[in-house]
C-alpha cells in the first residue's frame, strides 16, 4: 500500500489520484475482504442472463417452490434430514475424486471415513454420526479442481433450470455427472429411478434454500445482482475450503481517507 | 562516525518496528475481545427464549447501533456514488442502512425454529492489521453449530475517531455483507439516483 501510495504522491495530482482509483478500483472500490471481482467483464452478458434468471424464477414460483415447501410441510425436520444426509453420503465419491485430484490427502482420508461410517454405522447414509466423531462434511466438485489448477471461470452465465453458473462450473459439473458411480448405475434402471433421483435432489437442495432465498429477496434492491454476488463470494470461498483469503484486499478505509475521497 | 551513526540508525528503526509490531498485537487483541463481547451478546439475544420477535429484533439493532458504523458501511456501500448523497439525506440514509442490515442479519440468524436444540458458537480467534495506520482490522472465526465448523466467519473492525472499535463488514461462509449490498447499490445506481434509491430503500425497511 505504502508502495501504491508513493507512487501516486509522486506521479499525480489529487484530481488525478481520484481519478484513478476510480478507473482501477471501480469494482472493488472500498472492497472489504475478499478478492477482486470486477463485475464488469464477470457478467458481458447480463441482458440475456436477466431474462434467463427470470424465466428460471417463474420455473422456481410455479414448480420447485411449492414442491419444496411441501415436502417442508409433509415431512418433519428430522426426516428430511435424514433424506438430506443420504444424498449427501451418495456425493462421496464425486468428493473423494476431486479431493484426490486436489491432492488434498487429509480431506480425502475424511470423505473415505466419512462414507464408511456414515454408510454402515450411519443406516446407510442416513444419519451422520461422522460428524460427531470428528470427520465434519466438506464439498468438492470437478470445478474446484478445475480452479486449483489454474483454470479461468470464465464469464458469469445463468443456465436454465441450473441457474448461477460459469463456463468451468458447466464442465465441472458435467464431469461430475460422468464420473459418478450412481450415474453408470442408473443408466441401467428404468426412467423412473433416473427421473426421481435428480428430483428429489432438486426438492431437498432447494427445501434447504427456502427461507435464506426468501429473505434475499425481501431484503435486496436487485435479486439478480444479490443472487450474482453470492454465488460468486461462496464459489470462491468453496475454491479456497472455507479458508479467508491471507492477503487482505490493499485498499483501506485509511487510504481512501488519505486520499481525500469520501470518508 | 558515520558507522557509529548507522548503528544508531538501524537500533532505533529496530525499536520503532518493535513498538509498532507490539501496539499492533495489542490493538488486534483488543479488537478479538470486543468481536467476542459482541457475538456473545448477539448469540444471546438470537438464542433467548424469553424475547419475542419484536424483542429480538429490537435488542439486536440497539446492540448493532452500539456496536457498528453504520455510516461508515453507507458509504461503502455507495461505492463512488457517495459524493453524489446529499448532505440533507446523510442521515435518513445512514438510518435505513442500519434497519436494512438489523434486519438482513437478523433474517440469517433466525431461520431455525425449527431446530431449537442445536445451539450455535462463534470462536474469533485470529487477527491481522489492514491499512496502516493500526486502526482497521480483521477478524478471523469460525461458526459452530452444535460443535462442528459450519462456516467461517471474518469481521472488519475499524478504531472511529473517538477510540471506539466498531464493525464495518461482516463476511459469514465467504459472503461478504457489503460487499453483496454494495454490488446490489452500484448495479441499481447505474442507471437510477441517489434519491431513488432511498426511497427504494425507505419502502423496504422504514
Amino acid at each position: 500500500m505504502l508502495s501504491l501510495m508513493l507512487f501516486l504522491h509522486t506521479t499525480t495530482s489529487k484530481a488525478d489520484i481520484s481519478q484513478f482509483i476510480e478507473e482501477n478500483y471501480n469494482s472493488s472500490y472500498v472492497e472489504p475482504s475478499t478478492p477482486e471481482i470486477n463485475y464488469n467483464t464477470f457478467d458481458p452478458f447480463e441482458e440475456t442472463n436477466r431474462k434467463m434468471f427470470a424465466f428460471n424464477q417463474a420455473v422456481d414460483k410455479a414448480i420447485l417452490k411449492p414442491m419444496a415447501q411441501a415436502y417442508r410441510d409433509i415431512v418433519p425436520e428430522g426426516g428430511r434430514e435424514s433424506i438430506r444426509n443420504f444424498l449427501r453420503n451418495l456425493e462421496s465419491p464425486t468428493i473423494l475424486f476431486n479431493d484426490i485430484l486436489q491432492g488434498e490427502e487429509e480431506r480425502a482420508s475424511n470423505t473415505v471415513n466419512r462414507f464408511v461410517i456414515n454408510s454402515s454405522v450411519g443406516f446407510f447414509g442416513f444419519g451422520d454420526p461422522a460428524t460427531d466423531m470428528g470427520y465434519p462434511r466438506h464439498t468438492e466438485d470437478f470445478a474446484q479442481t478445475l480452479a486449483v489448477y489454474g483454470v479461468e471461470s470464465g464469464p458469469y452465465i445463468v443456465s436454465p433450470l441450473f441457474g448461477p453458473s460459469t463456463p468451468r462450473h458447466i464442465a465441472g459439473r458435467v464431469v461430475d455427472f460422468a464420473v459418478h458411480p450412481l450415474t453408470w448405475y442408473l443408466q441401467n434402471q428404468n426412467d423412473g429411478y433416473r427421473y426421481s433421483y435428480g428430483i428429489s435432489e432438486a426438492v431437498v437442495a432447494r427445501e434447504e434454500l427456502l427461507d435464506v432465498l426468501d429473505d434475499i429477496e425481501v431484503n435486496s434492491t436487485d435479486y439478480y445482482v444479490s443472487i450474482r454476488n453470492m454465488y460468486m463470494q461462496r464459489r470462491i470461498d468453496e475454491i479456497s475450503n472455507g479458508v479467508p483469503s491471507d492477503e487482505p484486499s490493499e485498499f483501506s478505509i485509511d487510504t481512501a481517507r488519505d486520499l481525500n475521497l469520501v470518508f | 562516525m558515520f558507522q557509529n551513526l548507522n548503528k544508531y540508525l538501524v537500533g532505533l528503526l529496530l525499536i520503532i518496528i518493535f513498538v509498532s509490531s507490539a501496539h499492533s498485537r495489542e490493538y488486534c487483541d483488543e479488537a478479538i475481545t470486543f468481536i467476542n463481547e459482541v457475538t456473545d451478546e448477539t448469540l444471546s439475544i438470537i438464542n433467548s427464549s424469553e424475547f419475542t420477535k419484536n424483542q429480538k429484533k429490537s435488542n439486536l439493532s440497539e446492540l448493532l447501533n452500539k456496536n457498528a458504523d453504520f455510516e461508515t458501511m453507507g458509504k461503502i456501500m455507495l461505492g463512488k456514488y457517495a459524493r453524489k448523497l446529499p448532505d440533507d439525506m446523510k442521515e435518513v440514509y445512514t438510518d435505513l442502512i442500519q434497519k436494512m442490515l438489523t434486519k438482513t442479519i437478523y433474517d440469517r440468524l433466525d431461520n431455525d425454529e425449527e431446530e431449537p436444540d442445536v445451539t450455535y458458537a462463534i470462536v474469533n480467534d485470529s487477527c491481522r492489521n489492514k491499512g496502516s495506520k493500526n486502526k482497521e482490522f480483521l477478524v478471523d472465526g469460525d461458526v459452530l453449530k452444535d460443535d462442528s465448523r459450519l462456516a467461517s466467519i471474518r469481521w472488519w473492525v475499524i478504531i472511529n475517531k473517538d477510540q471506539q472499535y466498531k464493525v464495518i463488514d461482516l463476511t459469514l461462509a465467504g459472503v461478504s455483507l457489503t460487499l453483496q449490498k454494495k454490488d446490489e447499490f452500484t448495479s441499481y445506481l447505474s442507471n437510477k439516483s441517489v434519491s431513488q434509491l432511498i426511497n427504494n430503500l425507505s419502502k423496504k425497511f422504514d
